[in-house]
């Protein structure tokens, strides 16, 4: 490599990886410190700040939250994703396949803020979109929706699955197209397998890889959630749908709790990165092979 | 056979009804919202279309009025330079640095790959205070171009792993359904 080489393909990257880094090691430092006004502190205080968030109650909320994100909102959506895909692969009716693809992606290219503001038309109790729906088949709503602290959460978490079912449909379509998926399949057909056995023994397990990442991307996506949770409820009612990264935008930028938030940060990267690790592991060990 | 395509068919037509009534509502609801007046929208009813179109909402939105003093345009322009100038970046950037992993096989790289890998989960939370703050300090804030800084940092590692693939010497075989 000569020098012109280093400087065109590498600097570039090095720096912006660098800077991310040193961004990310800085947070860790702040959350040590006793930052806490909009004047800059860097008195070391240890783990002063972490304890103070643990012992509030909001922390127990958002990580009971956050863990409901995390596996409402990532399992159904893959379940439902592999059955549509699927469903989409055996269909015997021309150009459904490309219509459905392109209902179930353009939320995808739409922001939180503008599903979630509709979403909240569709969810207002008595005179919104789906009671007015119900009530002209007769039914008077059973449903509070996000108004009610005890589910309010999951019709937040339902919003998300709605908006990323797409996204995950094509991730799964495209781990079922490889050759030697199709010709297991032919000659499973050709055996008399029943379909609903060739999802499950045939291509469930040969698109192991494919789901791995899905299911690392929605995790990732459900755990730093955010703006579905401030545009619908803003955490509410009460603290009932706060999650991780609401509390830190509040305790950051509302209350100038610079350490606090700071802790909040590195709590987010610690879940990512425990649960994204698998995950990185096999996808480095499959570069390098 | 034939009663089992018969059944895949129904099935099929089902949930299509079933998505596209998921999927086309919330536009409807926006589309026909966006005509209605705001005495019209405070009665709740989002369901019906109203008899007297107004196209007035645009019109506030993108020109501003004395209800809604913010108007639309420098907002849109803000929005098209940052994502222009960001993604044509990040593609530039990435694309180099991409080319370079996958075709090295130092150290260096591999440590250079492990970190990228990590950094393309990383939650933006995690660096959002030190960015900040170091806006704020060297006066990027609020301008196009702290913006676009923020944006490259958190999307350099994605564009170098996706272009970096995409360039893989290993093609990756693809079977097009006939």
């Amino acid at each position: 490599m000569t020098l012109a080489d280093i400087l065109v393909f590498q600097v570039p990257l090095i720096f912006f990886v660098v800077l991310l880094f040193g961004t990310l090691f800085w947070t860790l430092y702040v959350s040590f410190t006793d930052w806490k006004t909009v004047a800059p502190n860097y008195d070391f205080t240890g783990l002063k700040w972490y304890q103070h968030l643990v012992t509030q109650p909001r922390f127990k909320v958002d990580i009971a939250n956050n863990l409901k994100w995390l596996i409402i909102g990532v399992v159904p959506t893959v379940v439902i994703a592999i059955l549509l895909a699927y469903l989409l692969e055996l269909s015997p009716i021309r150009g459904v396949e490309s219509y459905v693809r392109t209902l179930i992606l353009y939320p995808v290219a739409m922001s939180f803020i503008v599903t979630g503001t509709v979403w909240s038309w569709m969810y207002r109790p008595g005179q919104g979109v789906f009671d007015t729906i119900l009530r002209l088949f007769g039914i008077e709503s059973p449903f509070m929706y996000t108004t009610n602290p005890e589910t309010a959460t999951y019709w937040l978490i339902l919003i998300f699955i709605w908006q990323y079912l797409g996204f995950a449909v094509i991730i799964i379509q495209s781990s079922f197209r490889t050759s030697e998926l199709q010709e297991m399949i032919e000659a499973a057909t050709v055996d008399g397998a029943s379909r609903l056995r060739i999802l499950v023994s045939v291509i469930v397990p040969n698109i192991r890889s494919g789901i791995l990442v899905l299911v690392s991307l929605l995790l990732i996506s459900t755990l730093k959630v955010f703006d579905i949770v401030y545009i619908v409820t803003f955490g509410g009612p009460g603290i009932s749908t706060d999650v991780l990264a609401l509390n830190m935008w509040i305790t950051f930028f509302q209350q100038h709790l610079v350490s606090a938030g700071a802790g909040l940060g590195i709590i987010i990267f610690l879940m990512a990165f425990i649960i994204v690790i698998p995950y990185t592991i096999y996808a480095l060990r499959k570069w390098f092979e | 056979m034939k009663s089992k395509n018969k059944s895949l068919k129904i099935t099929v037509i089902l949930v299509l009804i079933g998505l596209s009534i998921a999927y086309l509502l919330p536009i409807y609801v926006m589309v026909i919202t966006s005509f209605k007046s705001i005495e019209e929208i405070n009665q709740g009813a989002y369901l019906t279309p109203t008899l007297n179109p107004q196209f007035v909402n645009y019109a506030e939105v993108l020109f501003g009025s004395i209800r809604f003093r913010s108007n639309m345009i420098p907002r849109l322009g803000n929005s098209a330079i940052i994502s222009v100038v960001s993604t044509a970046l990040s593609v530039f950037i990435g694309g180099l640095g991409g080319y370079y992993l996958s075709r090295t096989r130092t150290k260096f790289a591999r440590i250079l790959f492990v970190l990228v890998g990590i950094a393309l989960y990383l939650p933006y939370q995690a660096v959002i205070i030190p960015l900040v703050i170091l806006m704020a300090r060297t006066g990027l804030a609020l301008t196009h171009w702290g913006m676009i800084l923020s944006y490259l940092i958190l999307n350099i590692p994605l564009a170098s792993v996706l272009m970096g693939t995409s360039s893989s010497p290993s093609p990756v075989s693809w079977r097009r359904r006939p």
